[in-house]
């Protein structure tokens, strides 16, 4: 064991097998465990789904790992005082701060017809929120947005002037000290996107710890000492006072207040206006995830869910009376089993409409052609009958030759042509008109340079997204479409 | 706490007894761990990559340990199997999948500088150990042993790779691992 890569991951899975056994064996009644065991997937081959709908990562868990908690916010006193004087600092500064350029936009939103789609019209908002920095200066301030494509995105940065913008300070913008305005079409860094509901609403968490006081997009604090000697900083340096930790979020029409709990003690907080928004911004905490034998690893913490999760926030209350007792402090707990008492999450969730086969239902074409190098190849066709105008739909392929008895042996996404890509994080995919002829290409073998002679078999399924959740493998339903066979000499 | 002493106990057995005593996978983890980072290791030249992957991998395989069974093939070509889809998800994904570890509760990696460097070394050794040895065989017994070993490719998957019976392929695996076993014992 002296001779491992990753000695602690061996003991993660350990510990999640004895939680397994425990589950098991019905002796453990906590949440996460029971959770555990509800949302797994049918038991066998993991290669027997779809390979391809991993968790994007954005709406995942940015950064390397939460650890043990630690004594965080000894600071509370001074805190507090500072909370008080914040306003007062906010309007003294917005006097004194000037705009300089723009931060630089990216084409995130660049396609009304692929990946994230473009901003629909009339979708844009500064919410009526406005949380406080800790160390005074400008408060922070969030804003939403939709898209073509049934996404839903939040924005945060510090308010000025009724504009959200990003400080020259922490390294950013060349330190010049003057606001700069965050565009709509922003570093993804600042961005969470996640799938409306059938209202067309929001529903998304987030947390972000190790977060520069500038909120300027992808810069991050590195105070001295964080990394070892040998590591290439790729971060501005600057203390740990110009660190914050934001717990941001839209919880859903029902929600009324939450509680979060710092150093032991609680505070709860009005939810605001019909989103349900919450933006809450502390200082910044050092070793708050620390990492392997006693490293002083910090590179902070970024996830988004459907509830707050490696939080400081306990409680989610809403209308009736329901409260939901978070136990995701320390453990990434979702869907219902999240809250105790258990309720559905996100609460107030409305259910989207999901294509039936009957409505999908197509006969798939298939031709051997010749690739470039004269090799076999397989070209499909079809055609969609159905318009395909959202993310959260996307074709896919799935075949495997007869030598093979692995379902799931090859598959990939049926896409339309290239989209706009940035930095591999957005999802791809194009809209698909109804009646449009779709047309893929099998033309290599996925162990081996060449497609396999013999019989081909395979299958096309629209994999849709049924919750909030980007690219979530538990809550993507797959409906078939057709199937196809063919004999490859 | 002691545990059982599993070191005679073949990999199927150590997926099967996962179920009745979790050290056993903890067993089956530092059997493959080298192998399966080195596979990442390769295909990605990424230490965080890789160490990912196989985080990503070992969760999926401790989620479905339960449903192996030995008499559908080796768990070694079973792990792979895990691995090279993994792979492929994250080529056509862009990114690594993480949901069986959050599934399992399996937290993220610390990936401290120290820990990178420690993943870089196990998973390069591991590389370059195998692909020397492998260099010095034939062609077309490289390729199979490649496929068995490097890869964890299963016999029928190695045939449709490399266009030939099962039969043949078994034989120059055969072939090929006798010779490297024969280089082995001269630098011995």
């Amino acid at each position: 064991m002296s001779d491992l890569g990753m000695p602690e991951l061996r003991r993660a899975l350990v510990d999640a097998a004895r939680r397994q056994h425990e589950t098991a064996a019905g002796r453990v009644g906590e949440p996460g465990a029971a959770h555990a065991g509800a949302r797994r997937r049918r038991p066998g081959l993991p290669t027997s789904r779809w390979p391809g709908l991993p968790a994007w990562r954005w709406r995942g868990l940015r950064a390397r790992r939460p650890g043990l908690g630690t004594s965080r916010w000894r600071a509370l006193p001074a805190m507090l005082l500072l909370l008080v004087s914040a306003g007062a600092a906010a309007a003294l500064a917005s006097g004194l701060i000037s705009f300089g350029a723009p931060a630089p936009s990216v084409p995130v939103f660049a396609n009304p017809g692929a990946g994230l789609g473009g901003i629909a019209p009339g979708t844009v908002r500064l919410l009526p929120l406005s949380a406080p920095d800790p160390h005074g200066g400008l408060p922070w301030g969030m804003r939403v947005l939709s898209t073509t494509r049934g996404v839903g995105c939040l924005q945060v940065g510090r308010l000025l002037d009724g504009r959200l913008v990003a400080l020259g300070q922490d390294g950013a913008f060349g330190d010049d000290g003057r606001a700069h305005e965050l565009p709509l079409s922003t570093n993804v860094e600042r961005l969470n996107c996640s799938f409306l509901d059938g209202r067309g609403r929001i529903f998304d968490s987030v947390t972000i710890e190790s977060q520069a006081a500038s909120a300027a997009p992808g810069v991050h604090c590195e105070p001295p000492g964080t990394y070892a000697p040998s590591h290439r900083a790729t971060h501005s340096p600057c203390p740990l006072a110009d660190e914050r930790n934001l717990y941001y979020g839209l919880l859903g029409p029902d929600a009324t207040s939450l509680t979060y709990s710092i150093g032991g003690e609680s505070q709860t907080v009005a939810t605001q206006g019909p989103d349900g928004a919450y933006l809450i911004v502390t200082p910044g905490t050092t070793h708050r995830y620390s990492g392997a034998a006693g490293s002083r690893e910090r590179k902070g913490l970024y996830t988004s869910d459907d509830v707050p999760v490696y939080s400081s926030i306990v409680a989610i209350h809403y209308r009736d009376g329901a409260t939901c007792h978070l136990a995701t402090a320390e453990r990434w707990i979702y869907g219902p089993q999240a809250c105790a008492p258990q309720l559905p999450q996100p609460f107030g969730w409305v259910k989207v409409d999901v294509p039936t086969h009957a409505q999908l239902a197509t006969p798939i074409h298939a031709t051997v052609i010749r690739d470039a190098e004269s090799r076999p190849a397989i070209r499909l066709r079809f055609t969609s009958r159905v318009a395909i105008a959202s993310l959260r739909g996307e074709y896919q392929l799935e075949w495997h030759d007869s030598g093979i008895a692995m379902p799931g042996y090859a598959s990939g996404t049926i896409d339309e042509g290239p989209s706009p890509s940035y930095g591999g994080m957005i999802p791809q995919g194009r809209s698909i008109a109804a009646g449009q002829t779709v047309t893929a290409t099998i033309d290599q073998g996925p162990v081996g340079p060449h497609l396999p002679r013999g019989i081909i078999s395979g299958r096309v399924k629209l994999a849709y997204a049924t919750g909030p959740l980007i690219q979530a493998e538990e809550d993507t339903t797959r409906i078939p479409v057709g199937t196809f066979q063919i004999k490859v000499p | 706490m002691r545990h059982p002493d599993y070191t005679r106990a073949d990999d199927a057995e150590l997926l099967a007894l996962t179920a009745s005593d979790p050290e056993a996978f903890g067993v089956f983890y530092e059997r493959f761990e080298a192998q399966i980072l080195g596979f990442f290791w390769r295909a990605t030249r990424r230490a965080d990559i890789a160490a990912d992957l196989t985080a990503e991998v070992f969760a999926a395989a401790l989620e479905s340990a339960g449903a192996f069974r030995a008499e559908s093939g080796s768990a070694r070509g079973w792990l792979f199997g895990i691995a090279r889809h993994e792979l492929a998800d994250t080529w056509e994904r862009g990114r690594v999948e993480d949901r069986a570890r959050r599934r399992m509760q399996v937290a993220p990696l610390a990936l401290t500088d120290e820990a990178l460097e420690r993943v870089e070394e196990v998973a390069s050794r591991a590389s370059r150990d195998a692909l020397q040895l492998l260099d010095s065989l034939p062609e077309d017994q490289r390729l199979a042993v490649g496929g068995r070993v490097l890869h964890g490719l299963d016999y029928a998957e190695l045939a449709a790779s490399l266009a030939c019976s099962q039969s043949l392929v078994r034989q120059r695996v055969s072939r090929g691992l006798r010779t490297l076993r024969a280089q082995l014992k001269e630098s011995a």
